[in-house]
């Protein structure tokens, strides 16, 4: 494969590790893969430095490179060690993009519920 | 066995002084117009009584229920040091923030809280489009 192949966008799975005492950033697709660090976007950054490595690894030698496992990337987060109040600049920029992108479109929809379970609109 | 306490989705989680949390915003329906967009961000809260003190793996899979793939399946270390020795068995809160999610179609889904591969408790979450206004 040539280089300027596109990497696939994985989605992050981000908690807190009580032994490392530093935030663990994982793709969903490729687990063993992580990168640690103090903040949840070095973190991020981190993983994304193993996932090239892996992925120039893994084309040189013809291993399989999983699809994305969602239509676009994704971030679950462990909040409970991420603060009162998880920043914005804490989600990847792929991730941000695609939240507003669009946005004006559905914000202007208003619909009337047919019953009266809660729902996010 | 670990009991589930509480397990919703909701718009926000916020810590209060004391180790309290208040929920805001709990729904169990996502209504989506454009299926390219991912929905707004929310979390999961769970409260999880365990039987004792200790280090436990709980899982958070979310799937749809008629043969679709997993959409995600994650798991989180939670560690359990109770401060006092009441009979009360220990609680451990989880709280999860998705940001970016897209459901492929609509339909009814699930999110499973998983211990040991055992499902402890699933929340049923609804997708659906929205019907268009009927205007005379």
């Amino acid at each position: 494969m040539h280089s300027g192949e596109k990497n696939p966008l994985y989605s992050y799975f981000v908690s807190w590790s009580e032994k490392d005492r530093e935030f663990v950033a994982r793709f969903l697709e490729l687990p063993e893969l992580s990168g640690l660090a103090p903040t949840i976007p070095a973190a991020i950054a981190e993983a994304k430095t193993a996932l090239a490595a892996w992925l120039k690894a893994a084309r040189e030698r013809g291993f399989e490179i999983p699809e994305p496992s969602m239509q676009a990337p994704c971030m679950i987060l462990d909040a409970r060690f991420a603060g009162k109040e998880p920043m914005i600049s804490d989600i990847p920029e792929e991730i941000v993009q695609a939240k507003t992108k669009n946005q004006t479109i559905s914000a202007s929809k208003s619909v009337e519920l047919e019953n009266s379970h809660s729902v996010q609109p | 066995m670990p009991r589930v306490l509480i397990a919703t989705l909701c718009d926000d989680v916020r810590e209060e002084v004391h180790g309290k949390h208040s929920i805001m915003g709990v729904f169990n329906q996502f209504n989506i117009s454009d299926f390219r967009n991912p929905v707004n961000s929310f979390w999961i809260f769970a409260r999880i009584e365990f039987e004792q003190d200790g280090e436990y793996s709980i899982g958070f899979q979310l799937r749809a229920v008629e043969g679709q793939p997993v959409l995600f399946n994650v798991d989180g270390g939670i560690s359990l040091q109770s401060k006092n020795t009441s009979e009360i068995r220990p609680v451990g809160d989880i709280k999860v923030r998705v940001d970016g999610l897209r459901f492929p179609r609509h339909g009814i889904y699930e999110l499973a809280i998983l211990f040991d591969n055992n499902i402890l408790q699933t929340i049923p979450i609804q997708v659906f489009v929205p019907q268009t206004p009927y205007v005379q």
